[in-house]
């Protein structure tokens, strides 16, 4: 990445340059603006994005994934990483015009640290309406537990 | 556009528009959208289309936020080819498929010159 980037004939365009930068922020606040580029000031990948929650007993990841099949989608844990991995085809090959294109299409993957305390082997995933929810319970030694202290 | 605190806030859904065989079709995605909370409206030259998300129960621990909250919500201005009588709408895996019909007479017709 060069901060001061050449133009093709080699000449620095000071003003191309402020336009450029211009609309490399607006794009990270419209992600529908954002071009399917990874060049830039800023990386960016086709990469989901996600929340993480946490719980009394468990903590969840709710993963933006329309169009995602969720037999293109391979979750797994290992040493404590979760790590979702996936493939979103292309819903409609367009043959005729193309006025806009803002979708993406490809493979995807994503890698979270899990919090302490996760019981990995009751870990559970759910698609619904194009949102992956991925169902992490606590470690009964980890859930917070409530020590009555009665006053005399 | 400029949006005041007493309206909700509103995003703009990822579209990808595209014509063929004789129809517009716009594919919008609207993660976490179920089909029954989509409206769909056409009012003269405006096509506008509304995706609500349920709200998140209670007080959530956010230990990582990056999706966006709010509706969706796009507007689009149609021309007269449209026939605003077939429009056809159908949600899968959180995209919203819209297919806009064109009427017949906008398909290109062959003019023959008679010779005098």
């Amino acid at each position: 990445m060069n901060i001061v980037r050449r133009t093709r004939n080699g000449a620095w365009d000071p003003m191309g340059e402020l336009e450029r930068i211009r609309q490399e922020i607006d794009e990270m606040f419209d992600p529908s603006a954002r071009r399917l580029f990874t060049e830039g000031l800023f990386e960016r990948d086709f990469s989901p994005a996600l929340d993480v929650v946490e719980h009394q007993d468990s903590f969840s990841v709710d993963v933006d994934l329309p169009g995602v099949d969720k037999k293109d989608l391979d979750i797994s844990v290992a040493n404590n990483v979760l790590t979702i991995k996936g493939e979103k085809r292309e819903s409609t090959e367009s043959k005729g015009k193309v006025y806009r294109k803002e979708t993406w299409s490809g493979s995807f993957q994503r890698t979270i640290s899990l919090p302490r305390g996760v019981d990995a082997g009751k870990i559970d995933a759910r698609m619904r309406d194009g949102v992956l929810t991925v169902t992490l319970p606590k470690m009964e030694e980890a859930k917070p537990r409530q020590i009555a202290v009665s006053v005399k | 556009m400029a949006t005041t605190a007493i309206e909700k806030r509103t995003v703009r859904p990822v579209c990808s528009i595209a014509e063929e065989n004789d129809a517009v079709i716009l594919q919008l995605e609207m993660p976490g959208v179920d089909k029954n909370s989509i409206e769909l409206n056409i009012d003269g030259d405006t096509l506008s289309v509304t995706g609500r998300r349920p709200e998140a129960e209670g007080d959530r621990v956010y230990l990582v936020r990056e999706r966006r909250s709010g509706d969706f919500r796009a507007t689009y201005t149609i021309d007269q080819r449209v026939d605003r009588e077939k429009v056809d709408a159908k949600m899968e895996h959180g995209i919203l498929t819209v297919t806009l019909h064109l009427k017949d007479e906008v398909k290109p017709r062959r003019i023959e010159v008679k010779a005098n």
